[in-house]
Formats: structure tokens, C-alpha cells, sequence
């Protein structure tokens, strides 16, 4: 029996047997957030958005398949919806170029560490879609996973992922600083 | 030492992506679960409902527009052979159908949307139940510009026993085209300003509408969809 089902059959209400699945998979929706929202307290809304669906869509969710895959579903899609309503009341947020970029506030600017930044920017410029492709691809899920999660085929999950891998490191290569170049080879 | 982006010189690569995400991983489980908790407290209460909400509006919308029908109905039978009264009975009728086939297929297309689909498909059937419910509003919506002329002809007739149009068909012709005028108008004034928006959030999506804004973003996001489905 999977971890997921063994310990949540030994709960008595629905609840605490979701409250427990959602306990153990807390990280999973901050960074679904993280990818999303540009702002601590839109992070938070979104959090509490997610986790209201989930608990809603909760009787229809199969123990016999992954708790996981699941929740990536559900949290994406409502990441996703709520940006584009966020983006329509705004009207300022929509796909991001680089002037666009620019002038937005930048979402971790207490950020110590530059990687953790970085990621940020590369991440906050793809769009919808695309960004949830990078996240599973983080998370380590497989293309089976990442094709079960998005409605796509396999075959097209390594496709597309390949050609962000491409971008992505044309955007890190070319975001170095200037003294690198001088100093270190790529 | 300041830790940079640059490791030995290098620029950032794919793998640090990675070693980068792992830190966050930490972080937001230490700094963040402060949400979890908020949400603890706070349960399901003040979750949205939008979806739902839409889904019951729409079923209401439905019925009451199936009791109008039911009373506009037998009405221009009764009133077939006066011609303004049939004409005025017929194209309440034929809206009242239309209205009450745009909230059943609204209906529908709500039904077939759920959170735990597969994400394209979800963001799909949402872009499309988004592009119908601005078409539709926008069809419905701009004719009672002149269908509130002909409600009110039928209503005084059906309730007061009193034909506007017979007593008065100057003021109905009048009124008929100072609200073809108004239709123009609006739709000009909403392309016209649609950069300035109002303050007013029912205002600003009433502007989208009128100025196609936001039947333009919703073929777009289908737009995207479709690309990135295909391989």
C-alpha cells in the first residue's frame, strides 16, 4: 500500500484524512504559488484558493492513483485561472517581455542568494503553461508524470522541455554579469 | 564570501536551477507555513465560488426566462392578427429562446470543468466557456438597447390591457431609434476609451465587452492552448 493511503486510512473523518494528504504535501502548493504570484500576500491568497479547491474537489479523488499527480492538477489549474483573473483585473500583468519585466517590482527583492533569484526571473517569464512544465521538470517528475498532470503526450513533454532547457540557458547565459566574463570561462 | 549567481566564473546552468529550487523548497516550508496554518483557521469559509456561483446564476437566469416565455408565448398567439403585437410578442419569444439556450449551454460547458482535469484540458474548456460567455453576453446584452421598447409594449398590453403602439407610434418609433442610436454609441465609446479604463470594476469589464477586450483574450489564451498542444 502506498505511504499516502496507509496513513491516511488510519484516519476516522474525511477531513482529517485530507488535512493529513495536505500536511505532507504543504510544499508542493507554496511552490505552485512561488511560480505564479510575484508578491507574499498574493501567495498566500492563492495558497488558501488551492487548498479550498482541493478540499472541494477532495470525494472525487481515486485512493487507488497518485495523491500527488492529483494535487498538481488541481493546484495548476487553479494557479493558472488565477492569474489570468488577476491579470484581467490588473491589466498590467500579462505575458512578460523584458521592459515589462523591468518595470515590475521584483518578487524576492530581500533575496540573498542570486540562484534563488534567478530562478525567479527566468521562471516569471515564461508563460502559463510552459511554467508548469519547468516546475514538474524541478520536482524531478518524469515524463509520464508531467504528461499525466498536463493532458499532453509523452512525446510532447520531452519536446517541449527541451526547447525550454534551450531557452533557459540562453536566458542564464545571457544574464551574466559582465566580471564573469573576464574572469571564467562557460 | 558574497555567494553570486556565477559559480567559478561560470553563468548559471540548468542544474543549478535545480540546486536553487531545492533551497526554496526549505524556505517556503519554514517561512511560509504560516499559510497553512491562516487557512487552518479559517477553513473553507471565504473560499471562492466562482464557478459554482456562475452555475447557479445562469440555472435561475434560465428559469425565469422559461416563465417569461411561457407568458410571451401564448400572447402573440392571442394578438396574431394585430402586426406590431405579433411582431413585438414574436421577438420577445424568439430572445427568450435564445436566452434561455445560451444559459443551458453555459450549463453544460460549467459541468464539464473541473479542477482535477489534466491542466490543458482544464485551461481549455475554461478559455472556451470564457469566449461563449462573452459572445453571448454581448448578443443578449446590446439588443435591449430597443428590446426594452418592446417589452414594454407587451407588458402594458398583457398587464394593463393597453396598446402602446396604437395609441402612440410616434413615441415608439422615436424611442426605437434613439436606442439604435445608443447601441451605436456605446460600442463606439467602449473602442473609443477602452485604454482609459473606469474606476468601477463592473464598468471596466462592461467597457471590455463592448470593445471585444475581452473575447480577444479569451481566443488568445485558446490561441496558446492549441500551440501548446501541438508538438
Amino acid at each position: 500500500m502506498a505511504p499516502d493511503r496507509q496513513e491516511t486510512s488510519a484516519l476516522d473523518s474525511p477531513h482529517a484524512r485530507f488535512e493529513a494528504l495536505l500536511a505532507r504535501h504543504t510544499g508542493l502548493v507554496f511552490k505552485v504559488t512561488s511560480i505564479y504570484c510575484r508578491d507574499a500576500e498574493d501567495r498566500r491568497d492563492l495558497a488558501q484558493e488551492i487548498c479550498a479547491q482541493l478540499w472541494r474537489a477532495y470525494p472525487s479523488y481515486d485512493v487507488g492513483r497518485s495523491f500527488s499527480t492529483w494535487m498538481y492538477r488541481v493546484a495548476l489549474n487553479v494557479a493558472i485561472s488565477h492569474r489570468r483573473s488577476s491579470s484581467r483585473r490588473d491589466r498590467y500583468f500579462h505575458s512578460l517581455d523584458d521592459a515589462a519585466l523591468a518595470a515590475i517590482p521584483d518578487p524576492a527583492p530581500h533575496e540573498p542568494d542570486d540562484r534563488v533569484r534567478e530562478l525567479y526571473r527566468v521562471i516569471h517569464q515564461l508563460d502559463d503553461l510552459d511554467r508548469a512544465l519547468i516546475l514538474l521538470y524541478l520536482e524531478g517528475r518524469n515524463y509520464r508524470e508531467s504528461a499525466e498532470v498536463l493532458g499532453i503526450t509523452e512525446t510532447n513533454v520531452a519536446t517541449k522541455l527541451n526547447r525550454l532547457k534551450h531557452r533557459l540557458r540562453r536566458e542564464l547565459a545571457d544574464s551574466r554579469p559582465d566580471v564573469g566574463e573576464s574572469h571564467g570561462t562557460r | 564570501m558574497l555567494i553570486r549567481g556565477l559559480m567559478w566564473g561560470r553563468a548559471m546552468e540548468l542544474d543549478d536551477l535545480k540546486v536553487a529550487w531545492a533551497q526554496l523548497e526549505q524556505r517556503v516550508e519554514t517561512t511560509e507555513a504560516l499559510a497553512f496554518s491562516e487557512y487552518k483557521e479559517r477553513r473553507l469559509d471565504k473560499s471562492r465560488r466562482a464557478l459554482r456561483a456562475l452555475g447557479w446564476g445562469q440555472a435561475l437566469h434560465c428559469l425565469l426566462w422559461i416563465g417569461l416565455v411561457a407568458i410571451v408565448a401564448p400572447f402573440w398567439i392571442e394578438h396574431r392578427h394585430v402586426p406590431h403585437l405579433l411582431v413585438a410578442g414574436l421577438a420577445l419569444h424568439v430572445y427568450g429562446v435564445a436566452t434561455i439556450w445560451a444559459g443551458a449551454t453555459q450549463l453544460l460547458l460549467i459541468g464539464r470543468t473541473y479542477y482535477t482535469a489534466p491542466v490543458v484540458i482544464f485551461q481549455r474548456r475554461l478559455a472556451e466557456l470564457q469566449r461563449f460567455r462573452v459572445v453571448s453576453s454581448l448578443a443578449l446584452g446590446l439588443p435591449w438597447w430597443i428590446l426594452w421598447v418592446v417589452a414594454t409594449v407587451v407588458g402594458a398590453k398583457w398587464w394593463l390591457g393597453v396598446d402602446l403602439y396604437a395609441q402612440s407610434p410616434g413615441w415608439i418609433q422615436v424611442a426605437m431609434g434613439i436606442g439604435g442610436a445608443g447601441l451605436v454609441l456605446s460600442v463606439w465609446a467602449a473602442r473609443r476609451f477602452a485604454e482609459v479604463p473606469p474606476q468601477s470594476p463592473m464598468l471596466r469589464r462592461i467597457v471590455d465587452d463592448l470593445a471585444g477586450r475581452r473575447l480577444v483574450r479569451a481566443i488568445r489564451q485558446l490561441d496558446e492552448i492549441a500551440r501548446f498542444e501541438r508538438e
